[in-house]
């Protein structure tokens, strides 16, 4: 082996050494918050330091309908907006709106969150709440608010998540064969119809990676959703109340934790995080791959 | 590819660009850093105190956050800060505790500060209320604002016939119990039911009017935002945040509003303080009397360990406390909060020339107080508290 | 003629792409716009030359997280760009099989990690023995950035053509040699890209500066003093209750903007010169 090949491959180890330092640490942590409240501490309702009585289920709770909230709405939005791009806009427009699309994904999230605090929650506050107001016996709708909410978490996340995927959708409808959409419109398929029959079945893998992929953003996202989300520790139905996400919570209490058991809690709920995003990708790789052959 | 790379000017121009800054940022004189916790009611004015002390003293670095008083007592029983904030006095029990552990744990009082009460109506811009009214408008016997007995301290206010928000801390705190140990002054009940305490919860008549916020700057946001209400914050909040006040019935019989004057007169009657090695657990100055006086008035207090462990970290302390008992008041108006008297600071002063370090141990790292102890823990080894498991063995 | 149905779907679907596109494209503009509204405010000289200054000023400016940032980001650069580099090195040249596999895999990890763990990390093994500092700061968006670059680096090297390579093995020159010259030296536009890539993007990493570097109001001139950077600050300051904080917190914003942005145009404008975009 020559000297550059066992340089390299000391890095490599370097690195495989430290990650999995990494994941064993945090496993080894979060032990005894397992060991007080067994398996129950993930699906435990109550997060409450001061008694020292620990449960995730308020934040994975918020993790979940935030994320997968978000996601719905980016798909929808992706889809519409990567049709937009590729169908609708003049070809010479097309690299520059897919630069300023990618230009969000560059927006560090404290910004979005700074934007999210002087106008996305007065807009919950002021504009949506008075305006869901007819339909506030649905649950979701229900309740006062002060803007500090999951409805405003949703509102930046799908903001944050949605050109990821749109840029996935947009990458993928350019790459599927001219020759096959054009026999389509040959044989007198509107623009629309083209895209339902051709494009968006050959680019359905693509597709999914990325929107899976931007799934993964949403569920880690930390910063944008702390600033927005009004850090309450319950399980509520409606989207105007204050929630919490596992990212916020650990961001929040990890400096002013004062016990160990509290630590333990916050570094637990690292590795349901861990484990929820560690998923999620490997999924959107997995469905990556098999776009690669087919 | 040893000689290569020797002889490469690149090679030595990237090894310049990246070791030059490494030994000059891993040479350069530390800090020493001083990190607190707790009340957010004096936090404007300790923010302003750590950008003049910084000028002042480059090597000390001072970190605080308003964490909530409750935070800032339990930070001090873990040992996982320097030095705590906090409006309510420890408890007999939480300072015995923390004596046994790592000795007494002085209370300095670093400012003082009146709890304005706040209401959002839209129609009337003053309001007069007698304190065992409002005792009973948060135990939720008065329900509305038009209520007879509001509005015969109220004579030709146009009260509207609208029910009352009331809003209380969310979180631990000492703004609550100075609140509540007014109250406890004033209404026999209250005194009996619920006390003097840094958090409760709504009695049942309250329902669904009771809001609840996190910190200061939280119930002055609701305040702000949700009409009809009524609730308790430090006066500087009320000021900044535009909110209505209450002019509250004093122990002389008088409607007094909050201001920079008629708090200040309650240090007047703080006659005897406990010395700083014993615990002040009864330190009160509430309702006291004087014709100008406001009734709801506290000292605000610095809490910190008698015995240090690290002889830095002591002199730091030392400098820091010292300069905002002397040096920092002059910043205290401006910001709302009244200075302190001379006598006042004396008793301080006299604290912190007492602090001293443990000879013999060279300091403890608090982040390590609690990693330690969950390695441990994780391996199924008992934890046990903080100050045994670093301090005594070295 | 009567319009059919499914011309009827096509321009339905036509107005709710554009009506999507538009629900996309407005809040970016309004979020830039904001910044740049409410940034100009305190844009000024004072916001980088000067500390923290009194609340009854103008607040002062954020020196202190300016090169708590750069001290930062080095510390971040100086972990991450030889490992990632190396191992992108690796699997681009080196690795077969089940190995190969094995590390992309744990790349792929690395680069799933939410934020916030990596700074855990960071506490864990760099607080609990140094203290809050801007090593600590710097080791967590080291992590954050090692699968940026050794990506990066793998794709570059993977970029150049197999003749370049076949013409310097058929000239006699060893292996390792053809690597670190030719390969690296076709390459190097496009790494060092993927370097500053890297870097804008850690640049603005805030979850694991909470937890690691404390964000105080001091000049840190050690690695191993606490620091405070630009995007703790912003966060520090939106979330204050003065007003004054909230007009640096979106000039620092639009100062963080700016570099971001310079830093991409500025890769972008690089590899169109070198005739590579």
């Amino acid at each position: 082996m020559d000297p550059l090949e066992s340089l390299s491959l000391f890095f490599s180890v370097m690195l495989i050494i430290v990650v999995l330092l990494f994941m064993g640490s945090m496993v080894l942590y979060s032990l005894p918050v397992f060991e007080k409240f067994g398996i129950k501490f993930i699906v435990g309702t109550e997060w409450n330091p001061r008694k020292d009585i620990f449960g995730a289920l308020p934040f994975v709770w918020g993790t979940f309908i935030t994320s997968t909230i978000a996601i719905v709405f980016a798909i929808v939005i992706s889809y519409g907006a990567a049709y937009f791009i590729v169908e609708i806009a003049p070809p010479k427009l097309r690299e520059f709106l897919s630069s300023v699309i990618e230009l969000i994904v560059a927006i560090p999230s404290v910004i979005i969150g700074l934007w999210g605090i002087f106008y996305v929650v007065p807009l919950v506050r002021d504009f949506l709440k008075p305006l869901s107001s007819p339909l506030s016996f649905i649950p979701f709708l229900s309740g006062e608010t002060s803007g500090y909410s999951l409805m405003a978490a949703i509102i930046v996340l799908t903001l944050m998540i949605t050109p990821i995927s749109t840029s996935f959708i947009k990458n993928a409808l350019e790459s599927v064969p001219m020759e096959l959409k054009e026999a389509a419109y040959a044989l007198g398929a509107t623009r629309y119809e083209v895209f339902k029959i051709v494009s968006k079945p050959l680019t359905r893998r693509a597709a999914l990676a990325g929107i899976i992929l931007a799934y993964g953003r949403a569920v880690g996202e930390t910063m944008a959703v702390v600033m927005v989300v009004g850090n309450t520790p319950n399980i509520s139905l409606s989207l105007f109340n204050p929630g919490y996400t596992l990212a916020a919570v650990i961001a929040n209490e990890f400096l002013e934790a004062t016990s160990v058991l509290h630590i333990s809690a916050l570094i637990a709920l690292g590795v349901i995080l861990f484990v929820w995003s560690l998923v999620v990708n490997t999924l959107a790789i997995l469905i990556m791959k098999r776009v690669r052959i087919g | 590819m040893l000689r290569f790379m020797l002889k490469n000017r690149k090679f030595w121009l990237l090894l310049i660009l990246f070791t030059v800054p490494l030994i000059l940022m891993v040479s350069a004189p530390q800090a020493i850093t001083l990190v607190g916790q707790g009340a957010t009611f004096p936090e404007p004015l300790i923010m302003e105190w750590i950008i003049h002390f910084q000028e002042r003293y480059r090597n000390i670095t001072v970190i605080y956050k308003g964490t909530g008083s409750g935070a800032g007592v339990k930070a001090i029983l873990s040992r996982t800060v320097d030095f705590a904030g906090s409006d309510a006095p420890m408890k007999l029990s939480e300072w015995e505790e923390a004596n046994r552990k790592f000795g007494p744990i002085f209370h300095i009082p670093e400012t003082m500060g009146g709890v304005a009460v706040v209401f959002n109506i839209p129609e009337v811009e003053e309001l007069n209320l007698s304190g065992d009214v409002l005792a009973d408008i948060y135990l939720g016997r008065i329900e509305y604002w038009d209520d007879p007995r509001i509005v015969s301290l109220n004579p030709g206010v146009g009260l509207p016939h609208e029910r009352i928000y009331v809003v209380k801390r969310a979180d631990s705190s000492g703004t609550t119990y100075i609140f509540t140990d007014y109250l406890s002054h004033v209404s026999a009940e209250w005194a009996s039911t619920i006390g003097k305490t840094k958090t409760f919860s709504f009695p049942d008549a309250i329902g669904d009017r009771g809001l609840t916020g996190y910190g200061n700057a939280g119930v002055a946001q609701i305040i702000q935002q949700i009409p009809y209400s009524i609730g308790y914050v430090e006066f500087a909040y009320a000021v900044k945040g535009g909110l209505k006040t209450v002019a509250l019935r004093n122990k002389a019989g008088n409607f007094v509003k909050p201001s920079l004057e008629t708090i200040a007169e309650a240090a007047k009657y703080a006659l005897s303080l406990p010395d700083p090695e014993e615990s002040w657990h009864n330190v009160s100055i509430v309702n006291s009397p004087g014709e100008n006086t406001y009734p709801i008035v506290s000292f605000t207090y610095i809490l910190v360990y008698k015995y240090q462990d690290s002889p830095k970290i002591c002199a730091a302390l030392k400098t820091w406390l010292r300069w905002i008992l002397t040096e920092g008041q002059q910043y205290s108006e401006r910001l709302l909060y009244p200075s302190l008297p001379q006598n006042i600071v004396e008793i301080g002063l006299s604290a912190v020339e007492r602090l001293q370090t443990n000879t013999g141990s060279e300091g403890y790292k608090f982040q390590l107080c609690l990693i330690f102890p969950l390695l441990l823990a994780s391996i199924g080894i008992e934890n046990r508290s903080c100050g045994e498991c670093i301090g005594e063995d070295n | 003629m009567r319009p059919s149905l499914r011309s009827l779907t096509d321009k339905f679907y036509t107005a709710f792409a554009i009506f999507a596109f538009l629900i996309l494209i407005i809040p970016l503009l309004h979020i830039i716009l904001s910044i740049i509204m409410n940034g100009i405010k305190r844009l000024d000289l004072e916001l980088i030359t000067s500390p923290p200054k009194s609340l009854l000023g103008s607040g002062g400016g954020i020196l202190h997280a300016i090169i708590g940032t750069a001290m930062v980001v080095f510390i971040a650069m100086l972990i991450s760009l030889p490992l990632g580099f190396f191992v992108g090195l690796y699997l681009a040249e080196f690795a077969k099989g089940k190995f190969a596999h094995f590390l992309r895999t744990l790349i792929s990890v690395l680069a799933g990690i939410p934020s916030i763990i990596a700074g855990v990390f960071a506490y864990t093994v760099i607080v609990v023995v140094y203290g809050f500092s801007a090593l600590a700061g710097g080791f967590a968006l080291g992590i954050i950035a090692i699968p940026y670059v050794a990506r990066s680096t793998e794709e570059a090297l993977g970029s150049v053509p197999m003749e370049i390579k076949e013409a310097g093995f058929s000239l006699g020159i060893e292996r390792w040699k053809v690597v670190l010259f030719i390969d690296v030296g076709y390459a190097k536009s496009r790494i060092i890209a993927g370097f500053l890539l890297a870097l804008a993007r850690v640049i603005g990493e805030t979850a694991p500066l909470l937890i690691t570097i404390l964000g105080g109001i001091n000049i840190p001139s050690n690695i191993f003093s606490p620091a405070n950077a630009i995007p703790l600050v912003i966060y520090q300051y939106a979330l204050s209750p003065f007003r004054i904080w909230h007009n640096i917190a979106w000039s620092a914003a639009l100062l963080l903007m700016i570099i971001v942005l310079v830093i991409n145009l500025g890769v972008r404008y690089y590899l169109k010169i070198k005739a590579i975009y």
